[in-house]
């Protein structure tokens, strides 16, 4: 009878309390929607099934929780808070990454930088409400709209808040369609929406290969704390462009971002464990990324707004909204603003350019506020 | 199972492509058999793939009981994989066994994403595909 008794109380039925029961609720709504509703499956199924693992009640001291030393979670976990995922995630990111539109344009690279604004207020809207600086720098990285960076400068600054800032940070990625056009609409009036951006010029293969070396050169001496981000984004770049070695850079793009992806995602998920997760703090973290989010969209469409009162040939502001990192996904959405004013207005050559300047744009913030407040 | 660029070449969508983003667009396809009476879109759905017709019969049946049919080799399908309303406005049937091309919307974005020229004139297309089938389906209403 001892040993009955013994056995069910170290079941997880007699350990769990009621965050377990909230968290595998989320974690199960997760996969439910990858699934059933094939919403952004390549990101709530690992990061769902991940909440599941996570949240399944334990005892203590046995070495199986994300947070015991030895675990095999713990393990897996490292590639998060070293930094090692998201490193990886911009490699691949940056050998599926075409520049040709920023170089053709590189004045649309200022909307990339504007659109960082968002990360700076809420930086400062976070320590006002009581946030130490580092969670702070933590939490208004979501304002990039970049989850690898996000995690990236959360894991070196408040690794205490990696689950929230994670989830936040692709929730609000995801929920881009949402939340952009309304303030792309708001600031803009139809006549501006209207404005036809010129063709690009044509950029050669040469100024593509120049441009991850130049780049990674400008970037890094501004700002190394962002080599580990930009250094593999840029090489991963050069592999792309240079055509030499394709099937390293097919490797890069394919199997080696989906690898990543896939223990990012889980870990990320098995992070959020009822206890560190369900507090006032995830609370307010959600609701200060919808602002830095909401604000870098602002901002980005509003520098494009003052960048016209000094140029002679008109930007479309609605490309500011893509100065914010979520690739393609803003491209795409300023793309279909423009389109459902004029049919004939495509923005979303443009609109990448901005966009893949934001990738640069946020990593290059989160290297400077990872060595200011170090 | 991956296809060759030329098999593209011979196909309206892609009269004006290049040779190289014929190869670009063709590393990103797969080829599919469909046998009559599968249903390969389903309206009200999650538009997640996009369809070239390579042979076969379809029928595309719109609200209202308006439906279009689908034989020619190039004619697309699942348009809205790429542009508004990102759900399936009609439904697709197989009437006769066929073969049709497909490309995700991950993948579809992420050709966007690796060559932004080759993107836009794809999206130029599609959009133009997408204001005649509205049209259509909006003809039931």
């Amino acid at each position: 009878m001892e040993l009955l008794l013994q056995f069910l109380s170290n079941t997880g039925f007699y350990l769990a309390d009621y965050r377990h029961f909230v968290m595998l609720a989320v974690g199960s709504l997760f996969v439910y929607l990858a699934i059933a509703k094939k919403y952004e499956p390549l990101l709530l199924l690992p990061i769902g099934f991940g909440v599941l693992i996570g949240n399944i009640p334990f005892f203590k001291g046995f070495g199986l929780g994300i947070y015991e030393p030895n675990s095999v979670l713990h393990y897996l976990y490292f590639g998060v808070t070293s930094g090692l995922y998201p490193s990886i995630v911009f490699l691949g990111l940056g050998a599926m990454t075409d520049f040709s539109s920023l170089l053709a344009r590189p004045k649309l690279m200022l909307l990339g930088a504007a659109a960082q604004t968002g990360i700076w207020v809420t930086l400062l809207s976070a320590m006002a409400l009581g946030f130490m600086p580092k969670e702070a720098a933590s939490i208004a990285i979501i304002g990039g709209a970049d989850g690898p960076t996000s995690i990236f400068l959360t894991a070196k600054l408040a690794p205490h808040l990696i689950g929230p800032i994670a989830i936040a940070a692709y929730s609000y990625m995801a929920l881009i369609p949402i939340i952009q056009p309304p303030i792309m609409r708001l600031l803009t009036t139809r006549k501006e929406r209207l404005i036809h951006m010129p063709e690009p010029r044509d950029v050669s293969k040469k100024e593509l290969m120049v441009f991850p070396v130049v780049g990674l050169f400008l970037c890094c001496f501004l700002a190394p704390a962002s080599i580990p981000l930009l250094g593999p984004f840029f090489f991963g770049n050069i592999m792309k462009e240079s055509g030499v070695v394709d099937r390293l850079a097919n490797t890069a793009r394919t199997s080696v971002i989906d690898t990543a992806t896939i223990f990012l995602g889980l870990t990320v998920g098995a992070s959020t464990q009822g206890d560190v997760f369900l507090t006032t703090k995830s609370v307010s973290i959600f609701l200060l990324g919808a602002v830095a989010f909401s604000i870098a969209t602002a901002s980005g469409i509003v520098f494009a707004k003052i960048m016209n009162l000094f140029m002679k040939e008109k930007i479309n502001p609605l490309l500011g909204a893509a100065g914010v990192s979520a690739v393609p996904g803003s491209a795409r959405e300023v793309h279909l603003v423009g389109l459902k004013e004029d049919p004939t207005n495509f923005l979303l050559m443009h609109a990448m350019a901005c966009n893949s300047s934001g990738v640069i744009g946020s990593a290059i913030c989160a290297g400077i506020l990872w060595s200011f407040m170090m | 199972m991956s296809i060759d660029a030329h098999i593209l070449k011979p196909l309206d969508f892609f009269v004006d492509f290049k040779q190289h983003e014929l190869e670009s667009f063709a590393a990103a396809l797969k080829s599919r058999t469909v046998d009559a009476g599968e249903v390969i879109i389903e309206r009200g759905t999650p538009a997640l793939t996009f369809f070239i017709i390579l042979s076969g019969t379809y029928e595309a049946a719109f609200k209202g009981d308006r439906s279009i049919i689908l034989e020619q080799i190039g004619e697309v399908m699942g348009w809205s994989t790429v542009v508004h309303p990102f759900h399936y406005t009609g439904t697709v049937t197989a009437k006769k066994d066929g073969e049709v091309l497909e490309i995700s919307s991950r993948d579809f974005f992420e050709l966007i994403q690796g060559n932004n020229a080759l993107g836009e004139k794809i999206m130029k297309k599609i959009d133009k595909i997408a204001s005649e089938r509205r049209t259509i389906a909006a003809g039931s209403q």
